[in-house]
């Protein structure tokens, strides 16, 4: 496999790369229509897809960039948790007693006659702000060069 | 489904039955209470073979060996108890509530933000999860669309991501998904290539010939980036344009299973006979690297063979794409994009 000669070739070429990409992903339009549920999306960022499963999903986030950036977020997510303390189990409730506040509390906040529609959510960029103040003053020094 | 895919994936099933049939036997053993019919089990298992194992693209159906490996792959603990809560069973709930509650309370507090209550996401989720909507007489959960195949865990993170998102959106008059989502992609007046200088016929000239250089730099850049196997792309579109660190990568592919991790291992032969050690930083670095390194080959190669531009040129055509790029018009961007700084 060729590699860049040089550290120097390198860094031209990434920075090449780095813009290339970001000016040719803000230029395309955003897949109308069919993208990955949950259930895939929380598949796939938990590394639990065969190759044959993988292929066609692999190939839907490389074009479309609102699942992307969702995986994107998802991912990001997980870090941030994995640094935090696992909280200690809850008591165990007595039966009967959650399905009897689930109902009441599906009944108070919702009509049981609405129609749902479970569409698509996606990503926003609201955690942004957020995660570039938490990211602040912790770049390393790889991801430091993504932005010379 | 095509009548003849149908039939070729039934019959791969029924190939299977008595696979399906054992570990059925060994779920409502180990939680009879649960009260799972054999007909629920089974449903929910050919909902989810169908989902991931038909190529809808192709019209081919799983070989029965597929099906096995698929089965034996699936969280089938976190599915049966999936199945049971969508079912309304009381001892369900309960064991779902004291092994995830906390989780879920986690997530929304760590995702709440001044606007967004991180109590009233809990309580959505679970509403969301219990179900508002009767189809014949049968309450639609959220459950229902669990299929076992990442863990529960993995799959309730993304249903509380994306409630905190519903619930942001009902705040802000709900803006339309694609500019929501795009909000970072209008096609703004990127300032990528500086304008060139005016006055002068060598102003012209230089014009000119700057032109022609970038159109072939773009034009060999887009068909290097084009060979590039969809898994050399999405590691690369991670990177530089969702923003992801290095470590956030390699968490991605921390699984040994991952289907990114196995790809790259591949063609590694270095890593083959590690294939279940950790995979850090500099690893997935190094996988960027090799992917810069076929970018540079292909992109060299494109602009020799055909633009028929020397070494010098090509030189040319990265120096003057590097330094147009300049690092405050790269900041810029980053400015533009949801991708962190």
């Amino acid at each position: 496999m060729p590699r860049p000669k040089s550290n120097k070739e390198s860094e031209r070429l990434r920075k090449l790369v780095h813009t290339h990409l970001q000016r040719r992903t803000s230029q395309l339009a955003p897949i109308v229509g069919v993208h990955l549920d949950e259930d895939m999306l929380a598949a796939f960022t938990g590394g639990h897809l065969s190759d044959l499963e993988s292929a066609p999903i692999i190939k839907h986030l490389v074009g479309c960039s609102s699942c992307r950036r969702v995986t994107a977020q998802l991912i990001r997510l997980d870090s941030e948790l994995a640094g935090e303390a696992e909280p200690a189990p809850v008591q165990q409730e007595e039966p009967h007693r959650i399905l009897g506040f689930l109902s009441d509390l599906a009944s108070r906040m919702l009509p049981s006659t609405e129609t749902e529609v479970f569409a698509y959510h996606a990503p926003a960029d609201d955690f942004e702000t957020k995660d570039e103040a938490k990211d602040n003053g912790e770049l390393e020094s790889e991801e430091k060069s993504r932005e010379q | 489904m095509s009548a003849t895919l149908l039939v070729q994936l039934e019959g791969a099933i029924d190939e299977c039955a008595a696979d399906i049939d054992a570990i059925y036997a060994r779920c409502a053993e180990s939680v009879p209470s649960y009260g799972i019919s054999p007909e629920t089990f089974r449903a929910a298992l050919r909902t989810a073979i169908e989902k991931y194992l038909v190529n809808h693209e192709n019209g081919s159906a799983p070989t029965p060996a597929q099906i096995r490996q698929f089965i034996g792959d699936l969280q089938i603990n976190d599915l049966y108890l999936a199945l049971a809560c969508a079912r309304g069973s009381d001892d369900a709930w309960v064991e779902f509530d004291q092994s995830y509650r906390r989780y879920i309370e986690r997530i929304a507090h760590h995702l709440a933000s001044a606007e967004t209550d991180a109590e009233e996401v809990i309580d959505s989720v679970y509403v969301e999860l219990y179900g508002t909507r009767v189809v014949n007489d049968v309450r639609q959960s959220k459950f229902a669309t669990y299929t076992g195949r990442g863990t529960l865990r993995g799959w309730l993170r993304t249903v509380v991501w994306h409630a905190v998102i519903d619930m942001h959106r009902a705040r802000h008059d709900e803006v339309s998904i694609e500019d929501w989502s795009e909000s970072g992609g209008e096609m703004h007046d990127r300032p990528g290539w500086r304008a060139e200088a005016r006055g002068g016929e060598g102003a012209m000239v230089d014009k000119i010939t700057r032109e022609r250089y970038r159109e072939a730099t773009v034009a060999a850049l887009d068909k290097s980036l084009a060979t590039l196997d969809d898994h050399e792309k999405l590691l690369l579109l991670y990177y530089h344009v969702e923003g992801l660190k290095l470590r956030e990568i390699a968490r991605l592919v921390e699984e040994p299973s991952s289907p990114l991790r196995r790809w790259f291992q591949r063609q590694s032969k270095r890593r083959i006979s590690l294939p279940e050690s950790r995979v850090h930083e500099s690893t997935v670095m190094r996988w960027l690297e090799k992917v810069y390194g076929k970018v540079l080959e292909r992109f060299r190669s494109e602009l020799q063979e055909n633009n028929r531009l020397s070494d010098a040129e090509i030189e040319m055509c990265v120096e003057m794409a590097t330094e147009d790029l300049a690092p405050e018009d790269i900041r810029r961007h980053l400015m533009d994009v949801p991708a962190e700084g």
